[in-house]
């Protein structure tokens, strides 16, 4: 296969990158669960007929790597689909990241050849199992989390398949609302697919064959140029999950040598009896977010950027359990901490690039009531680095999703936030401060069944080179009465209408020791580094 | 005399209408004090009947955050909706990531013990000592403006109205967010509402001194100003944050306009400048506007044309990444040192340096603005360039042609196939300095099959505005199925807002009979958070007009089981002022082309005719490849093109 000149290259990069954004902007437009339409939690991506990652818009970087895998499952279960048909899947054994993340597979053809697949990946609001929302405070097997679809044919010649609709209207809890967004699902892939086909069309089959080798091999370049630049090294770090008894072990070596990019989770807790277990997908996708920060941002995220990327990860383990380990907060705790483990053990390799540690969760709530369900994330502060505070009140690395506005929340459910605002104090301090925590109150109009999965209750995110740690977070239930009840980290309980849910966030670690004060224009240097306060676990 | 003026980077453009006709011409922006080229223009008119503005004066303050120290007044509980914003952060992939700045700073930001219920009940009313405490207590910490957003008050303004009379009787200028945009989503209302308080003491300021160089000059004691949404406002009538994307919105009107004589009701508005490419698509004679307007990162609520900017213009720099990729901005030389063909220091090649070596551009007649370009500077650019690529010189010369293309090209994209229009389909209208060189060529890429340069590409904008309509627009949210009594509702709701129309309309002297207005529902399935716009009128089956519109945008519609809501009623008023006719091609002597010149084609050097647009007569009709130059910008017809002159003074390019 000819490799594309430059200029046709840069060409044929916008065309084809322009086509998963579309994908993505129509799917928020017609969906249906705040998960996507206002918390943006889905991903729009091309593969190759070889299953490789040509294009991804993606908005969560947990997605990054999931989505592979799933065309994998798909391409090995189908090798013979016909135009028209999709394929979904939500098993997080088979691609999948946990229940609620469905996923479409489209396969287009150019004259009877298989060219490739679109791909959308959305965030349902309820995907049915045995709490409201789908994402359970405790749960032992997958079974309870909800309905496990393996690798199946639910578009047929463009007609969905009245079996597998059924499955939905029998088993989750606002089956109306799971088929509007599985439509809007369905219509984002048949625009990808047909956005391909016009290329082909236009630019010739040869074109494209060219342009998928040439794109890859761009990115594989460009990533193996920057790793050789950054200084050879090996580095161990350990941290932790809170745990529902016992603190779970992440252990990880990370290993730079030349292009090579090696993470060796060797040392890991075994699986968990819980939730917090990361599907191999999920950790995936958290190894990659952290390269991703380390390469310049214009790379274009494919196939090639992850070839030099080494992942050892013990099967049987939090970071790569067995069916049928439960995993619905594997996807958005654990992988929160499998990036904190990764950065604790670059920061010695790579110094002055490394953050402080977020706040290292997305503090899960769900509330449900009759055919009824609101599910959100909150915010919390970002740790500092050496050049800037980090910033308070936003999402960290795996998550971006955004609020639900108040005058949504509380028209649609029976809810009335009383307080959503910066939590003082929770920051870590140091020569650059950790950004601020958020607390939040919402006062129950009714009786609700909550879940709540949530880390950092424990151990405090830590700052960096003698920056601070951040505060724990804190879950805590006000009753009628004005007591308040501490919660644990995870936990579904029933709630009373007048009760008041009080959410106080970490905040992030600071970064260098708070009372010195250096010239703006000296970088500060590692020896002010002190392994020993943010290798401690308070 | 009637005059229009839009304010850009480097150039003021001006254009004039009286007995005599249509003139125009550029003066050298003052972006210190940006209004002087302005005033200092018009003391150089005779009897201004009547003045029409366009600027980016707003803008400006708001991107370097000079603007007034404002107090914000919110919701008890919600003192830090500013900063909290949608707790996004700006980059994925940024450990280093900094959020925007609020325009209010955290010491300044107050809550009220008050309460409403989402139907607009007060749950706990506001009590009067409070927010004259409140309002003691702003005045004593030194605000110079205050901007209020409490929850709902989209359904129920009362608490914002009392806390408004007490600053009011404290004379301090207040922004009131059920004034501004009654619309739900508190934060994106409160982030408008606190950047119009912001950047009302310069707006103000800037209009009061036009408005006197006006008077000065004898002219009339108001005049007119581009609003963001399209349309002109006299400036009495507009709120400041109305103004922030005023001058892109000058093209847009100007094409609006131009497309219905034409008869072109489907049109993709192109502007091309020096440091970037405006795109916009008007859809059967209605523009497109954005829910999702932001400035700098902070949104901004009010009806914004929805032009997409790509960082594409001719001081672009072309450059070879580490991958070995040939790139194209953003980075721009723009006019200072400027590409290097400007000879004034810049070294890097740019895409007015390719326009140059490959014949296109003229060393001698760039811009009419009295800059020589140096072929030989552009030439050492670029072959340094082709070095770095690993191309040949023309190789290079055509390469970062078709990649600025190819950037333009996923603009348009945005612009288009994203919103579900077709392309193919348009009119592709190109102007600014840059846009009729690359016109031809991107309709070619997308399939469009006609490109209209009209009159005075150069400085389009400022006859846009010169041209356009008085618009004003209301909105307000209602969010309710829909039904009977939903309709109904709707109707008292565009009654209100015609009468207020009108009284508008009086204050600035225009006919309520001239006016045309239209009624939008937005619309949505319930359950859905982004709604589609749907005509609206009393006879029409809204429902199912929705599910029609809905099809045709996504490819299906859900009739069977989700309810449709209505989410957002809108009326716009759009009153014509006295039409202004564009000058026709009189000329019917065939004439010659000026000169030939040989042009860098894919397919090799060809030679190309040369006309000057002011030349040419009425039957002027030609094929490809051809040049011509006009003031302010040139027009390159690619082979396998034609172009004709049509009405109107436009050429036509049909695209082969």
């Amino acid at each position: 296969m000819s490799i594309l000149d430059p200029v046709t290259l840069e060409v044929f990069k916008h065309l084809i990158l322009a086509i998963p954004e579309e994908m993505g902007a129509n799917l928020r437009r017609t969906a249906f669960s705040p998960n996507i339409k206002e918390r943006l939690d889905e991903s729009c991506a091309l593969f190759d007929a070889n299953g490789r990652l040509i294009a991804q818009a993606e908005h969560i970087p947990v997605h990054l790597g999931a989505m592979p895998s799933a065309v994998e499952a798909v391409a090995a279960d189908f090798p013979r689909l016909s135009p028209g048909d999709q394929v979904i899947v939500n098993d997080p054994y088979r691609g999948g990241s946990h229940l609620p993340d469905i996923t479409l597979i489209a396969p287009f053809f150019w004259q009877g050849r298989l060219k490739g697949y679109a791909v959308n990946r959305a965030h349902h609001a309820d995907v049915g199992g045995k709490t409201p929302g789908s994402m359970p405070g405790s749960s032992s097997t997958l079974y309870e989390e909800g309905i496990v679809i393996p690798p199946t044919v639910f578009v047929r010649n463009h007609g969905m398949q009245k079996a597998v609709l059924k499955v939905f209207e029998k088993e989750t809890r606002n089956p109306t609302e799971r088929i509007g967004d599985l439509n809007a699902q369905v219509g984002a892939n048949r625009l990808g697919v047909s956005r391909c086909i016009d290329f082909i069309h236009r630019y010739g089959e040869e074109a494209f064959d060219s342009f998928v080798e040439a794109i890859l091999d761009y990115s594989r370049s460009r990533v193996i140029a920057h790793l050789s630049t950054l200084p050879d090294g090996a580095s161990e770090a350990s941290d932790y999950l809170d745990g529902e008894q016992e603190p779970i072990p992440i252990k990880v070596k990370v290993l730079l040598e030349g292009k090579c990019f090696e993470v060796d989770f060797t040392g890991t807790a075994s699986q968990s009896e819980g939730n917090a277990n990361a599907p191999i997908s999920v950790t995936r996708s958290a190894v990659y977010y952290v390269l991703r920060c380390l390469l310049p941002a214009d790379i274009p995220p494919n196939h090639g950027c992850y070839e030099t990327v080494h992942i050892v990860a013990p099967e049987g383990t939090l970071i790569n359990p067995q069916p049928p380990a439960a995993v619905s907060s594997g996807n958005v705790e654990t992988s929160q901490r499998i990036v904190d483990v990764l950065l604790l053990a670059l920061k010695d390799l790579l110094p002055n690039q490394i953050p402080a540690q977020g706040q290292g969760t997305m503090n899960n709530l769900a509330l449900g009531w009759k055919g009824k369900t609101y599910y959100e994330t909150i915010a919390g502060g970002m740790g500092a680095n050496p050049r800037c505070d980090g910033a308070s009140a936003v999402q960290v690395h795996m998550t971006n999703t955004a609020t639900t506005p108040t005058e949504v929340i509380e028209s649609t459910y029976p809810i009335r936030v009383l307080k959503t605002e910066m939590r003082q104090g929770s920051g870590g301090a140091g020569l650059h401060s950790g950004g601020m925590g958020v607390t939040r109150e919402l006062l129950l109009l009714e009786d609700a069944v909550i879940s709540l999965q949530s880390e950092r209750r424990r151990f405090p995110p830590r700052g960096i080179a003698g920056g601070g740690n951040a505060r724990c977070g804190q879950n805590l239930l006000k009753r009628v009465d004005g007591t308040e009840v501490e919660l644990p980290g995870r936990s579904t309980f029933k709630a009373l209408k007048g009760e008041t849910i009080i959410i106080n966030t970490p905040g992030g670690g600071g970064w260098g020791p708070p009372d010195t004060c250096i010239s703006p224009l000296l970088t500060p240097c590692s020896s002010t580094d002190n392994p020993a306060t943010s290798r401690e676990h308070s | 005399m009637r005059v229009a003026t839009d304010i850009g980077g480097t150039f003021t453009d001006v254009v004039t209408v009286d007995s005599k006709g249509i003139r125009g011409w550029k003066v050298v922006s003052t972006p210190a004090c940006p209004d002087l080229a302005v005033t200092q223009t018009i003391r150089t008119l005779p009897s201004i009947s009547c003045f029409s503005h366009g600027t980016t004066v707003a803008t400006n303050a708001l991107l370097e955050r000079r603007g007034a120290t404002v107090a914000f007044v919110t919701t008890k509980g919600f003192k830090d909706l500013l900063y909290i914003a949608r707790q996004q952060r700006p980059r994925l992939y940024d450990f280093d990531c900094v959020r925007s700045r609020p325009v209010v700073s955290p010491e300044l930001c107050f809550e009220v013990a008050e309460r409403l219920a989402p139907d607009g009940t007060v749950i706990l009313p506001l009590s009067q000592t409070v927010a004259a405490t409140l309002a003691d207590h702003i005045m004593d910490v030194g605000a110079e403006a205050v901007a209020i957003c409490l929850l709902y008050s989209y359904k129920n303004p009362a608490h914002e109205i009392l806390l408004e009379k007490e600053f009011e009787n404290r004379s301090i200028p207040v922004s009131m967010s059920s004034e501004i945009i009654p619309e739900f989503r508190e934060y994106e209302r409160a982030s408008t509402t606190a950047i119009n308080a912001f950047v009302q003491p310069i707006v103000h300021s800037y209009v009061e001194n036009i408005r006197k160089a006006i008077l000065d000059a004898g002219g009339p004691p108001d005049y007119f100003i581009m609003k963001s949404g399209g349309g002109v406002a006299t400036s009495a009538e507009v709120h400041p944050v109305e103004v922030l994307l005023s001058g892109p919105a000058g093209g847009v009107s100007g094409g609006l306009l131009l497309g219905k004589r034409m008869k072109k009701k489907d049109l993709i508005t192109f502007d091309m400048g020096g440091t970037s490419a405006d795109f916009s698509a008007i859809v059967d004679n209605t523009p497109l506007w954005t829910e999702e307007g932001e400035i700098d990162g902070l949104p901004i609520r009010i009806p914004i044309l929805d032009i997409t900017t790509i960082g594409a213009g001719g001081g672009s720099i072309a450059w070879v990444d580490k991958g070995g990729a040939l790139r194209v901005g953003p980075q721009s030389a723009g006019s200072e040192p400027g590409p290097a063909c400007y000879n004034q220091g810049g070294g890097l090649a740019t895409v007015t340096d390719a326009n140059l070596l490959s014949g296109v551009l003229d060393p001698m007649s760039f811009i009419g603005t009295g800059i020589t370009l140096n072929p030989d500077r552009a030439r050492q650019a670029l072959e340094s360039l082709a070095r770095s690529a690993n191309l040949s010189l023309e190789e290079t010369i055509l390469g970062v042609r078709s990649v600025v293309n190819a950037n333009m090209l996923r603009g348009i994209r945005r612009t288009t196939v994203e919103k579900g229009i077709d392309a193919r389909h348009c009119t592709l209208l190109a102007f600014g300095g840059a846009g009729p060189i690359h016109a031809a060529d991107l309709a070619g890429e997308l399939g469009i099959r006609e490109v209209l340069i009209p009159p005075m590409a150069g400085m389009f904008s400022a006859l846009g505005i010169l041209l356009s309509d008085v618009r004003l627009d209301f909105g307000e949210s209602l969010i309710a199925r829909w039904n009977t009594e939903t309709q109904q509702e709707v109707d008292r709701i565009l009654k209100r807002f015609e009468e207020k129309a009108q009284r508008s309309l009086a204050r600035q002297g225009l006919q309520h009979k001239d006016t045309h207005f239209s009624p939008v529902l937005d619309m949505r399935y319930e359950g859905q958070s982004f709604h589609l716009p749907v005509a609206y009128s009393k006879e029409a089956d809204m429902a199912k007009s929705f599910h029609q519109i809905f099809r045709k945008r996504y490819g299906y519609a859900l009739e069977q089981v989700p309810l449709v809501e209505a989410v957002t009623v809108r009326l716009s008023a759009l009153t014509s002022r006295d039409e202004i006719a564009l000058p026709e091609v009189k000329s019917s002597v065939i004439g010659q082309p000026t000169s030939k010149r040989k042009i860098l084609l894919p397919s090799g050097w060809m030679i190309a005719p040369v006309y000057h647009r002011r030349h040419l007569w009425s039957s002027f009709h030609n094929h490809g490849p051809v040049v011509i130059e006009d003031e302010g910008c040139t027009v390159f017809v690619p082979p396998n093109c034609e172009i004709s002159m049509e009405e109107n003074s436009c050429l036509r390019i049909e695209v082969g």
